[in-house]
């Protein structure tokens, strides 16, 4: 016989079997021990809806063991106790509970100050369904995507009936069920009609089945995210037909969350499909008609019926031979850890009736909440989850409509008689006191009581409680706003993370042309954006000396590179950009930044004039996408003849840099590249190692540099060549390490690093690329309204004597202890001997400083000087070479 | 499926293939000379309970704009303009 | 039986006004209508300066404001074929496929922006070059159950017409 083991003990499983049933007949009863107080909790409703039954399955915590079929070779254990889950010390909580009100973390243990401190950590030990597997590998789920015109949710008879009629009709259906069809129905009528249906609907090829898929919610579209073993399934129907069904009210008294308190169709089903007793002597309170089929199930398999508590108009349907108590209601079951005898109240009189269970079927509340995260028509219920209780027929009757389009009003449903004690929330050990407390406390709707007592916030998520805690508000006196229902949210029911992220496990990496080769040159590479590039390739110092004293060559082909072409590209770009592009030469290229309609700097870059062939912008490697929606967008609002292409991905760019960069060019060009061919600023045409490039002189590191834009593809050539034909002169690949460095000694600005949302370019000290004498430009109008206002904050060049450097972000305090700013890029200069930074620097009475203080995280002061100019060659001799 | 933007090239695509301009001022985008219309224009906007001009780029597409009317309460688009 | 393989295209790109591009004709290449302001003229890798050429001859003939540029080192291109290509499509995309044969899909793939053309018997992505991998990782590990094969790369010489995206527009 096959069998799973739990907690070290071998379970034989029979056919059909839950891991709950099987662990039941195997004389199992305390399934779990409670939230709060860690009480004991057996068997309640089995039907996949309370919390009582959670348990560790396979290394898997909160597995509803109920709606989960056994299999041999499963490992499953409730959350340990000491010294055992059936006898639980901690359970002694319940002696503290004057300690723990409702809502107690945000009263209690907070006087004297430092005690919430210590005892949180105890508490949140003791609290809680189980620890979290950190040992246990995310299933590496993928993603499907579906898009068919119905989809069914819910295969019982209404679910299967609406899919069976869409299908006729020629739709695609798409049908997904929690469980496995028809296996928890007890054998009859009903039974037969679903496995007779679901056999038919398989043989159709227009409709598709999903087992053991749980619909986790209703999004905007409407859109089913569907959780099944194999993948996560996102569903994009047309419509979607809800037919979840309802479950049985639940019941709240003095001890009924006692092991041994059953919900009518929970104990039938033990008893009628698994033929596991619930119980020898059972009291049964029956209120609806399928009560009595229940009732019947469980006489039939053994069980004897103490009495049938039941309402007068049905105390007709009560078997012969069983004792009825007519209008009666169970007010309490007690017993030493699980049920010995119930109290019935009934015709003034209290009756104490001994029995080793109480099965209560007062009412069937529909399982909405999914249903209730949806408006409008393209999302219909049909079945119990709208009209509880209808009888077959007619619940398929009703799938039929609803694959048709047919609303089915809801049927109203009677809200439970407000409880007086007992615990409402099982899975937050939420009494009728608690809530009491609360209302008192002024919490005074659904939503506050809700909030503050966590009702309906755990597992079940309302299925069971929700109904009573409106009946308390209503009881209480709330009107109609405060009864409301809660906002129904998705996760219908707990979802895993890993079925969340399915198919989301790839980072998604931007590689250029050059990354094979950096690699295998030892690059050691880290995030910029989303593309991966080199930071430095073992000795970054080694690869800044070579920048100011040999020549090295970095990848930069993540920079944004754009052709703008037309009758209007010169009147585009000068409404664009703040400074002058009509006078730009053919040939020359100028420093250009960009600012939005609030005059705020957000890119930069360089504009290079092709003369007839129009202008080649580039621009910072963050930018690069973004900026086509820029141009594009003012183009076409502006309504200039202009075309535009995006050349980033399909050019890359080397930039080769250093005082012998132009002997290593002239190895492998035959084109003139002496200073006064092609001096600084401007940009040639040259074939380098057979390979035609657009090559820009640019003066971000601040030595001679020459920046080869080329087809993508010729990168490695290019990229082989230079490091080949540069062998004796020092060459060395350099990154992003290096270059921070570099730029940071000449002064220049990394667009947000340096720069703020509200950079304008006056803060950052570039005055100079704006003109204002120009009759329009994008932020034209903003930066002269700023422009009045006298300026307070400004991006400061700084020195500190080091050889010890603050760090980025260090705070800046004036000499008279004010605090005055940050500092946004500070290293210590190699080739200077002392620290070089930017910072935001405020003016004081409109003066600036002379001298700052340094703060870093760790304590540490530095005195900084406030320069001005590049620290590094300030006249620019060395890039201009 | 979730908010459909009409692309009129590459047809009817989920929200998330775009990035939106926000509200869109009376006018459109583009110049005012005149400071405090400007300032209007570039700081405050209505944020309509209703049917919202703006704009939609299709950067996981063709990569052009779309300006459309949506509600911005039902998340109906109703027009492309 | 399911198969991938990249490809080995020439991509030129016309921009230039949409009456001009609607007169691009060309007997070689497929013409895949970007946007209304931009065509790809798309053949085999071997044919790139004849693209070129034809792009030339367009721009100097029929729109001289036009913008011509070679995007060929911008895409990688990746095919697959077989009768699952189809459901491959439905595990990378969350939009639907495009209707009619041939046939250009522009958007979202596995959170990559790309291009799918239906054309040829099979379909054909259209990935930008920096993200290539990303891609080829991605079909083969939502694949896997499809019994996916790798084949070795080949040129990809598309039979020659015009395809255009599937746009509608929203009446008032």
């Amino acid at each position: 016989m096959p069998n799973f083991d739990f907690e070290g003990r071998p379970i034989p499983i029979e056919a059909g079997d839950s891991i709950a049933a099987a662990l039941y007949r195997a004389g199992v009863r305390v399934f779990s021990r409670s939230f709060k107080y860690r009480r004991r909790r057996g068997l309640y409703c089995v039907t996949g809806d309370c919390p009582n039954c959670l348990m560790t399955v396979d290394g898997e915590p909160a597995v509803r063991t109920c709606a989960t079929k056994a299999r041999a070779g499963q490992r499953v254990a409730r959350r340990p106790a000491w010294p055992s889950p059936d006898f639980d010390l901690m359970a002694g909580i319940r002696l503290f509970k004057r300690f723990l009100p409702v809502g107690f973390y945000y009263k209690m243990f907070h006087r004297p100050k430092g005690t919430w401190d210590r005892i949180e950590g105890f508490i949140r030990r003791m609290a809680g369904i189980g620890p979290v597997p950190l040992d246990l590998a995310p299933a590496k789920r993928e993603r499907r995507t579906h898009h068919p015109d119905l989809l069914v949710v819910g295969g019982g008879a209404t679910g299967l009936a609406a899919a069976t009629e869409a299908a006729g009709a020629g739709q695609s259906v798409l049908l997904v069920e929690e469980g496995t069809i028809g296996d928890q129905i007890a054998a009859g009528p009903v039974r037969d009609a679903v496995l007779q249906l679901a056999a038919a609907l398989r043989s159709r090829p227009e409709a598709t089945i999903l087992e053991e898929a749980l619909a986790i919610g209703v999004y905007e579209g409407p859109m089913v995210p569907v959780a099944a073993s194999d993948a996560l399934h996102l569903v994009f129907p047309k419509r979607v037909v809800v037919a979840t069904g309802a479950v049985e009210e639940h019941a709240v008294f003095d001890g009924s969350d006692l092991p041994g308190v059953w919900l009518g169709r929970g104990a039938a089903r033990l008893a009628g499909v698994h033929r596991v007793l619930p119980g020898k002597r059972l009291v049964v309170a029956a209120g609806t008609p399928e009560s009595f089929d229940h009732l019947a199930t469980l006489r039939s398999a053994g069980a004897e019926i103490v009495a049938a508590v039941v309402p007068a108009a049905m105390k007709d349907r009560v078997p012969p031979g069983i004792r009825a108590i007519v209008d009666g209601r169970v007010t309490a079951a007690t017993g030493r850890g699980a049920v010995a005898e119930v109290t019935v109240e009934g015709g003034g009189r209290l009756e104490r009736l001994a029995c080793d269970g109480v099965v209560l079927s007062l009412g069937l509340v529909p399982r909405a909440s999914l249903l209730r995260q949806a408006e409008g028509d393209r999302v219909i219920g049909a079945g119990d989850v709208t009209t509880p209780g209808a009888p077959l027929a007619a619940a398929m009757a009703a799938g039929r409509a609803a694959a048709r389009g047919e609303k089915t009003p809801p049927a109203p449903t009677a809200l439970p008689r407000p409880c007086q004690s007992g615990f409402v929330c099982l899975c937050e050990d939420v009494e009728a006191g608690d809530l009491k407390q609360a209302w008192t406390e002024g919490f005074q709707s659904t939503e506050l009581l809700k909030r503050y007592s966590t009702v309906t916030m755990g597992p079940c998520q309302g299925s069971l409680c929700h109904a009573h805690l409106r009946s308390f508000v209503k009881d209480q006196g709330g009107d109609e706003l405060r009864t409301r229902p809660t906002t129904a949210r998705p996760p219908a029911r707990p979802v895993r993370l890993e079925d969340v992220a399915a198919g989301a496990r790839y980072p998604l990496e931007y590689h250029t042309a050059l990354h094979d080769r950096q690699i295998a040159m030892g690059a050691v590479m880290e995030w910029a954006g989303a593309w991966k590039r080199a930071d430095h390739f073992g000795d970054p110092v080694a690869e800044y000396w070579a920048v100011r004293r040999d020549v090295s060559v970095m990848d930069v082909s993540t920079l944004g590179k754009y052709r703008v072409a037309g009758p209007d590209a010169v009147e585009f770009l000068e409404r664009l950009y703040p400074c002058h592009v009509a006078n730009l030469a053919p040939g020359r290229s100028r420093y250009a930044v960009m600012l939005n309609e609030a005059g705020y700097l957000f890119d930069d870059g360089l504009i290079c004039s092709l003369g007839p062939d129009g202008f080649y912008l580039t621009l910072t490697s963050g930018g690069a996408d973004a900026a086509e929606s820029w141009l594009r967008d003012w183009a076409e609002t502006w309504n200039l003849r202009v075309q535009i292409a995006n050349q980033s991905l399909s050019l890359g760019a080397l930039n080769v840099a250093g005082p012998k960069a132009r002997d290593l060019l002239a190895r492998l060009t035959s084109d003139p590249i002496d200073g006064e061919s092609f001096p600084y600023s401007q940009h040639r045409w040259i074939t380098v190692a057979g390979v035609r490039c657009l090559v820009l002189r640019v003066g971000f590191t601040g030595e001679l540099s020459y920046e080869l834009h080329h087809p993508r593809l010729e990168g490695p050539k290019l990229w082989d060549a230079l490091f080949e034909a540069g062998r004796d002169l020092g060459i060395r690949p350099h990154g992003l390490g290096a270059l921070r460095l570099l730029r940071l000694e000449k002064g220049h600005i990394i667009v947000n690093q340096d720069t703020d949302y509200d950079s304008t370019p006056a803060k950052l000290g570039l005055d100079w690329v704006v003109k204002l004498e120009k009759p329009t430009f994008v932020g034209r109008t903003a930066l002269e309204r700023i422009g009045q206002i006298p300026r307070e904050k400004g991006l400061l060049s700084l020195t500190f004597a080091g050889p010890d450097t603050p760090a980025d972000g260090a705070q800046l305090v004036g000499v008279d202890g004010t605090h005055l700013g940050y500092l946004t890029s500070s290293r210590f200069s190699p080739i200077l001997g002392h620290g070089v930074a930017l910072g935001w620097v405020r003016a004081t009475g409109g003066r600036w400083p002379d001298r700052v203080m340094a703060h870093d995280g760790a304590g540490r002061r530095f005195e900084g000087t406030v320069v001005h100019g590049p620290f590094y060659d300030p006249k620019g001799d060395r890039l201009r070479a | 499926m979730p908010l459909l933007i009409p692309c009129p090239t590459c047809g009817v695509r989920p929200y998330g293939e775009f990035w939106c301009s926000g509200e869109l001022p009376d006018g459109g985008h583009g110049g005012s000379d005149d400071a405090e219309a400007d300032f209007e224009r570039v700081w405050l906007k209505r944020n309509v309970a209703g049917l919202q001009t703006e704009r939609w780029f299709h950067h996981a597409g063709c990569r052009r704009w779309v300006t459309v009317r949506r509600d911005t309460l039902t998340n109906v688009i109703d027009a492309q303009l | 039986m399911l198969e991938i393989r990249s490809r080995e295209v020439a991509i030129v790109a016309c921009h230039g006004g949409a009456a001009a591009l609607d007169r691009l004709a060309s007997t070689d290449a497929l013409r895949l209508r970007i946007a209304p302001d931009e065509l790809w003229l798309v053949a085999g890798r071997s044919n790139r300066q004849g693209l070129l050429d034809q792009a030339e001859r367009w721009r100097a003939t029929t729109d001289g404001n036009a913008l011509v540029v070679d995007q060929t080192d911008g895409w990688t291109v990746l095919t697959v074929a077989g009768d699952e290509r189809l459901e491959v499509f439905g595990r990378l995309s969350v939009a639907p496929p495009p209707a009619g044969r041939p046939a250009l899909s522009q958007g979202a793939l596995a959170g990559v922006p790309g291009k799918v053309l239906f054309a040829d018997g099979a379909a054909h992505y259209f990935v930008p070059a920096p993200v290539g991998h990303h891609l080829e990782a991605r079909i083969r590990d939502t694949s896997h159950d499809l019994g996916l094969q790798f084949a070795p790369a080949t040129e990809y010489r598309p039979t020659a017409g015009a395809v255009g995206g599937n746009g509608t527009a929203v009446t008032r």
